[in-house]
């Protein structure tokens, strides 16, 4: 499996949830060993977004919305892991260890 | 523009009825301070917000927020309850801290958004947490917050 992890996270106002649960997966990410890329679309617009290329490559992708997220087509066919706001925030690690078991099985 | 977090966007030792109180007296400050236009409008963007989900963060810190026109300017608030404050929809939680964010409906040039954003990707930091959520210091928590605004 590629070590490769992107994330996509949006939340309702675009002010505060999206940045926390963007950070909050790029930390624990980084300390698991993964190369992450996060993109985020708050009130700022679309950052750091995921290129068909990223998409591609990636070996687990996380969507971390609370709203339905701009350019959803791009993941059209992949395997998407879909985790709440609140969850990814409290527990990054403990939810990405359990998206690793799932992988793994 | 005029500063988004300043020494008089800090109250401490609010003591409130409980978390409609505290987002009644976000929005009454709020017309004080010059930040919001209308408080029914301030205070109902708070509670519609909460309703989507509840902003407690999980370790006694809770975060409401809106974002309309009727906020002037864009402003972080924090208050300092006496005594804990049950936040939430379905977990109630005791809170602390409460970090309020209010933002404008904008579209392009959203400047603040980074510092806005920047606060909030600190906010997943849990010794930062544990200390404002511990202290009673006033330029501590000026300086915490500054600092994690410009990070």
């Amino acid at each position: 499996m590629s070590k490769k992890m992107i994330a996509l996270c949006a939340c309702p106002m675009g002010l505060a949830h999206t940045f926390m649960s963007a950070e909050a997966i790029r930390k624990a990410a980084v300390e698991m060993g993964y190369d992450i890329k996060v993109e985020t679309q708050g009130a700022d617009g679309i950052k750091n977004e995921l290129t068909a290329t990223d998409i591609r490559e990636a070996g687990i992708i996380i969507h971390a919305v609370a709203v339905t997220p701009l350019g959803m087509e791009r993941f059209e066919g992949c395997e998407v892991y879909e985790v709440g706001l609140q969850d990814i925030i409290k527990n990054p690690k403990g939810i990405i260890k359990e998206i690793e078991e799932d992988l793994a099985q | 523009m005029s500063e988004v977090f300043t020494r008089k966007h800090i109250k401490l030792n609010l003591d409130l009825k409980d978390k409609d109180a505290y987002l009644r007296y976000i929005a009454n400050i709020s017309i004080e301070l010059g930040i919001g236009k209308e408080e029914q409008g301030v205070y109902e963007g708070l509670v519609n917000r909460e309703k989507e989900f509840a902003t407690n963060l999980g370790d006694g810190i809770a975060i409401p927020h809106t974002k309309s026109d009727y906020i002037l300017k864009p402003a972080i608030l924090v208050l300092k309850p006496q005594k804990e404050v049950s936040w939430g929809n379905d977990a109630e939680e005791d809170i602390r801290i409460i970090i309020c964010i209010l933002s404008l409906n904008e579209q392009g040039g959203n400047t603040h958004i980074e510092l806005l954003a920047s606060l909030a990707r600190k906010l997943v930091d849990e010794e930062f947490k544990k200390t404002l959520v511990n202290t009673l210091d006033e330029e501590e928590i000026f300086l915490m917050i500054e600092q994690a605004l410009h990070s």
